[in-house]
């Protein structure tokens, strides 16, 4: 999807759409959406998931936009409204698998991801997912944020409402369980001369 | 002489926070190509994955749609009770409550000088623990009590392994972005 060229900032878009200008959250929804589905995507590793997902975040955005009190602030806003948005699809997920447990009194079985989902695609999230079971919650979501979904460490703390310090404590440990993650490092040197 | 490098964990300060690195092992980064080369192949490697991570997500093909106005979804529309499926249980409801209601109305007048309980508690009066334990038995629970019975799936939380990156454990019981987060 291709964002609306455009010289307004973020924050310009921001705060004209919050004075109820249309235009301009459509502006911020064609620059943002790209972005936010495959943050989505890289924990959902679903695509019709994500794609509801990703309405939803915009959706919430505009309900909220009144909210915001620093607009040039816009973008880590809304990556904070896509982490809750994906903490309420697993809640939501997750009371689902537990009637459907009851119910059919079958063992939970994790979703697979998508069939279509490349075999080198699969690969690479299976590797990723690895990773992300050796790290602990919180740094799985500072990791993902920083290195996956290419935030700054201060948007990374202003999303998760943690100090840089914390978030920086955190990305040391998980970069240590990266280092010793071979099987991943190994791929990805592959992939990259691919 | 054997060459004492930085601890390899040590390094990843270098891209966490270099300041927290002990001013020795900075310069001894600087002068040294073996642990700068280290710390570079990190780098590179991050570099890869948050390169893999936009090549390895499919295009998204459908366009963010906007609502005419911006209106909070209804309660019925969020937990996908379809209108027909919602009435027979809200005249359900409803017929509970009226078996309720007669069935623990007041007592007639009558019987409302009849106290079924004094007799109970007078019965047990020689009985000091007891009367005690009885006239405790509906006092609130001190507050303690309460945050020891406080139900947190915090660790149900734990089991997020099948999406690449759950929830934060600090904030697990709030649920949601709180303290310093924007307000969403």
């Amino acid at each position: 999807m291709q964002a609306i060229p455009t010289r307004d900032t973020d924050g310009d878009l921001a705060r004209r759409a919050a004075q109820g200008d249309r235009m301009a959250f459509g502006v911020l929804a064609d620059r943002f959406s790209g972005r936010i589905f495959a943050m989505l995507y890289a924990r959902t590793r679903r695509r019709m998931d994500a794609e509801d997902l990703t309405q939803e975040v915009f959706i919430r955005a505009l309900e909220k936009l009144h909210r915001l009190r620093e607009p040039d602030r816009f973008g880590p806003w809304l990556f904070s409204i896509a982490v809750n948005a994906h903490r309420d699809h697993w809640r939501r997920k997750k009371a689902t698998e537990v009637f459907s447990l009851a119910w059919r009194k079958k063992s939970p079985v994790a979703s697979p991801p998508e069939a279509e989902e490349k075999v080198v695609s699969r690969q690479f999230w299976d590797r990723v997912h690895v990773l992300a079971k050796r790290l602990s919650a919180t740094e799985r979501e500072i990791f993902f944020l920083r290195f996956v979904d290419d935030l700054s460490i201060r948007e990374v703390a202003e999303i998760l409402g943690k100090s840089e310090s914390a978030v920086k404590t955190h990305l040391y440990r998980a970069l240590n369980k990266f280092r010793g993650e071979t099987s991943l490092r190994d791929w990805l040197k592959g992939d990259g001369e691919s | 002489m054997k060459e004492n490098h930085v601890d390899p964990r040590r390094l990843a300060w270098m891209i966490a926070d270099p300041d927290r690195l002990d001013p020795g092992e900075t310069r001894h980064i600087a002068q040294c190509p073996q642990c700068r080369a280290r710390v570079h192949e990190l780098e590179e490697d991050l570099a890869r994955l948050s390169l893999a991570a936009r090549r390895h997500v499919p295009d998204v093909t459908v366009r963010v749609r906007l609502p005419a106005t911006a209106t909070r979804p209804r309660v019925r529309d969020r937990f996908n009770l379809p209108v027909l499926a919602s009435a027979p249980a809200l005249a359900l409801a409803a017929a509970l409550v009226l078996v309720l209601t007669v069935v623990f109305r007041p007592v007639g007048p009558g019987l409302q000088d009849v106290n079924t309980v004094a007799p109970a508690l007078s019965a047990y009066a020689p009985d000091p623990e007891m009367a005690e334990a009885l006239s405790l038995a509906d006092a609130d629970l001190p507050g303690e009590y309460l945050d020891m019975v406080d139900i947190t799936d915090g660790d149900s939380f734990q089991e997020f392994f099948e999406f690449a990156a759950p929830l934060p454990e600090e904030d697990l019981t709030g649920g949601r972005l709180k303290k310093g987060g924007f307000p969403c």
